[in-house]
């Protein structure tokens, strides 16, 4: 028997796909604390929830009843609009709900962009707008932040006749910095009602600050705007996978085109609805968060290393050395930081914020990386 | 301005007959490309040294596959034919070749093929066809250096990629300072950058003053698929730290969101600031003269290491365990050992030689008994062709080219840096002990 030829993938495969490099996540826990020879690993690179999810939903995932596992979820997360509906005052036809905030992303930028398109973005922002629209062949055009802030006036320069989608993350990752309502308006008003805004909203719930815009109550007065908010962050549920996209009716009619239904299992979308009634956890993974944040502050200062921490449950540090040997360096010593080289922030890593026995370990880490240098 | 790349092919019998239509296709094309007369000439040569030997084999009589490529700053000649038509083992360079053998001199062909062009590779591909690369750089003219350096004292700067007039602005003073060991001899020529940077196989970012002077500069390109070469940073003036800096930032950014891997420096200036790169070594150079060039070799890493496995020999381990302990790379080293198992009487091992820098560097292809005596016999054949410097890369993803590393102690060879994620996996390169 004569075996089939390969593919001619040069053929089948289009360019921008061919030349699109895939991202590699790490691999787990056990793989690395063998490879990196550590007997303990604290996972500080994915901006998750340390204190969990919140009670409720806990309650949800482990009283779920295996039985169910054979049936199909709601098809477009019916409760769980609604009580978002509820929650923000809107209409539930104005939301919908992916297997991820990153699902969203994608259902906008297939909606919405052709051959010859193009969205604008920030250069040191979260990839995935600036990947899916390679991927897609649409033109990602990036503009260098401004004092780690997504540049306005710069962004709308960058705005032609083939600009469809202006992505904005609010606050930024992994700045943390976010505009204001008064500034976010004044771009509103300046991008025009022409080009779909969006605004992501992913480490909203973290913000407490007064002149931080509430994106839910600008889509009442902008028909452009679309918002992205998830349960991965704040709620601690990055690993049931579930975000969603609030707009106005008229755009979701749209997006809901190009997305694709029963792609949220049933234990996310009841745990999400959990979630979102636990106010209280949200004022706890605040303070959490906060008296953490300061720590690393503090232990940034102590070993004389430029921190950023802006909103967000995350700070930045610039290192005396390459960020990808520090990640190296760390993951020795059981502590997993993000390299923020693929943010295009050379020598800076990013730090979640974790329980306290995590961030002492990262101190001493940071302490022992920075001591090697000097 | 927007260049595009052309490409010509032409499928021959492998019979001598051919050897006018393969050489007037070389030249003709080339010339078609917009190449130079004495370029098309060699080219000409190099493609015809090459065929007639391949039609002097005797396992010889299938089909040879001739594609020239060109980019506006380089021709590139491949010769494809099937490995099962013909003995790839013949295309060990010089491993056959005995000036006390007559009749072995007609092999001299590859040797005078690869004096004719600037790069000559043999390689075996995937598909199983052997790939023999010729490579000729376009002659450009030398830029005359510049009397006067564009820095002041208090300069400003910013940070772009650079355009044409930029290129002929850098190439002017850079010359002026930068020692051979920190600037590749395609420096010389604001012309060669200008069109290697349009062809898009190589990337540079400026640095740029208030007054539209350019006082820096940094440029890379696509090695392999997962590792990308940098040169620079080029600064006008030693008080330009910060510029050197910005320099590194701006390439790295640039090619954070690449397939790319890593960069690898061989050409780092003292301007390099402290930490951006790791040292993974240094190799040493003997020029024409006798000098000794000490080279380090700088890395940066772009992705969060996933660790991955690879293969030592017993003889290796220790070195290995070593650097990865000191470059902190998580690896899991598996010990290559002899089982018993067949393998094919002749071993092949792919040169690239590289006339400016007089070295030649070997890879392994295929594992064969004769291992070590093809390898003394290249060498052998690589030092009477005044090949200086003499490399070994041992790609460390398999176990039968880990199990090289005591052949090549045992002749010579010294480990002297890992490269990780040079290769298909890590990379060992190895030097050749320069003779007493």
């Amino acid at each position: 028997m004569t075996r089939p030829s390969a593919p001619d993938l040069d053929f089948l495969v289009p360019r921008h796909v061919r030349s699109f490099e895939p991202y590699i996540p790490s691999k787990p826990d056990a793989e690395l604390k063998k490879l990196y020879r550590c007997d303990h690993l604290y996972r500080l690179n994915n901006n998750e929830n340390p204190l969990g999810p919140p009670e409720a939903a806990q309650a949800i995932i482990a009283e779920f009843d295996p039985e169910r596992a054979s049936l199909y979820p709601s098809g477009d997360s019916y409760y769980l609009r609604h009580a978002l509906a509820e929650r923000f005052r809107l209409d539930p036809e104005q939301f919908i709900v992916g297997n991820g905030a990153n699902e969203v992303i994608t259902f906008v930028i297939k909606a919405f962009c052709q051959e010859g398109d193009n969205i604008v973005t920030a250069d040191k922002t979260f990839a995935v707008y600036e990947w899916v629209a390679t991927f897609s062949g649409i033109e990602a055009r990036l503009v260098p932040l401004q004092d780690f802030t997504f540049d306005d006036e710069g962004m709308l320069q960058r705005i032609d006749s083939r600009t469809k989608i202006l992505f904005i993350c609010n606050p930024n990752n992994p700045t943390g910095t976010y505009w204001s309502e008064e500034r976010l308006r004044r771009f509103l008003e300046r991008a025009g009602p022409n080009r779909i805004v969006v605004l992501d909203e992913a480490y909203a719930e973290f913000v407490d600050r007064p002149d931080y815009p509430d994106g839910m109550q600008l889509l009442r007065e902008y028909e452009n705007l679309v918002i992205f908010r998830t349960f991965s962050k704040m709620y601690g549920l990055a690993g049931l996978r579930i975000g969603y996209l609030a707009a106005s009716i008229s755009l979701v009619d749209v997006i809901r085109r190009t997305g694709v239904v029963y792609s949220v299992n049933s234990i996310a979308q009841e745990a999400a609805l959990a979630a979102l009634r636990d106010d209280g956890h949200v004022v706890r993974t605040r303070e959490h968060v906060a008296r953490e944040k300061q720590f690393l502050c503090e232990t940034a200062e102590r070993l004389g290393i430029p921190a950023q921490a802006g909103e967000g449950c995350f700070v930045m540090m610039r290192m005396p050395i390459s960020d990808t040997l520090v990640y190296r360096k760390m993951m020795q010593m059981g502590v997993m930081i993000r390299s923020m080289t693929g943010f295009r922030y050379p020598n800076w890593i990013r730090i979640s914020v974790g329980l306290h026995d995590a961030m002492e370990s990262c101190a001493e880490a940071l302490s022992s990386v920075v001591a090697g240098e000097r | 301005m927007k260049h595009t790349q052309k490409s010509a092919s032409l499928r021959v019998p492998a019979a001598l007959m051919h050897l006018p239509a393969v050489r007037s296709f070389l030249e003709e094309t080339a010339q078609a490309f917009g190449f130079a007369q004495g370029d098309c000439f060699r080219i000409g040569l190099a493609g015809e040294e090459l065929f007639s030997y391949v039609c002097s084999l005797e396992s010889a009589g299938g089909f040879l596959e001739v594609i020239l490529h060109s980019v506006d700053y380089q021709i590139r000649v491949t010769f494809l034919f099937d490995a099962q038509q013909f003995d790839p083992w013949a295309f060990n360079i010089g491993a056959h070749i005995s000036p006390d053998d007559e009749a072995s001199l007609g092999e001299l062909g590859l040797l005078l093929a690869s004096r004719a062009v600037d790069r000559f590779a043999i390689s075996l591909r995937h598909d199983g066809r052997i790939e023999l690369l010729v490579v000729k750089d376009k002659t450009y003219p030398e830029t005359p250096p510049e009397a006067q350096l564009p820095v002041q004292a208090g300069n400003r700067w910013h940070i772009r990629n650079a355009k044409p007039d930029d290129i002929r602005l850098f190439t002017g003073w850079v010359r002026q300072f930068c020692s051979l060991r920190s600037c590749p001899p395609f420096l010389n020529s604001a012309g060669r950058i200008i069109d290697m940077i349009a062809s898009g196989e190589y990337g540079m970012i400026v640095a740029v003053d208030e007054k539209e002077m350019v006082v820096g500069g940094a440029l890379w390109h696509e090695r392999t698929d997962k590792a990308f070469e940098s040169f620079g940073p080029y600064i006008a003036s030693e008080g330009l730290t910060g510029c050197a800096n910005d320099l590194i930032e701006g390439m790295v950014s640039r090619v954070a969101r690449s397939r790319a891997v890593c960069l690898l420096s061989r050409w780092m200036t003292p301007a390099m600031p402290s930490g951006a790169f790791e040292l993974l070594g240094d190799i040493a150079l003997r020029d024409a003269e006798g000098a000794v060039h000490v080279i380090p070799v700088g890395y940066r890493h772009l992705k969060e290491d996933t660790g991955c496995r690879v293969w030592t020999a017993p003889e290796l381990e220790p070195f290995l365990r070593s650097e990865y302990d000191r470059l902190c790379f998580a690896r899991e080293l598996v010990v290559a050992r002899t089982e018993g198992e067949h393998k094919p009487a002749h071993s092949v091992f792919a040169a690239r030689i590289d006339r400016q820098r007089l070295s030649a560097t070997l890879t392994a292809v295929l594992d064969g008994y004769d291992a070590e005596e093809n390898l003394r016999r290249q060498v052998a054949a690589f030092e009477r062709e005044t090949m200086l410097n003499i490399f070994f890369e041992l790609d460390l993803s398999t176990a039968w080219q880990a199990a090289l590393a005591p052949i090549l102690l045992r002749n010579g060879f010294v480990p002297k840096l890992v490269m990780p994620y040079a290769g298909t996996a890590d990379i060992v390169l190895f030097q050749k002990a320069f003779a007493s």
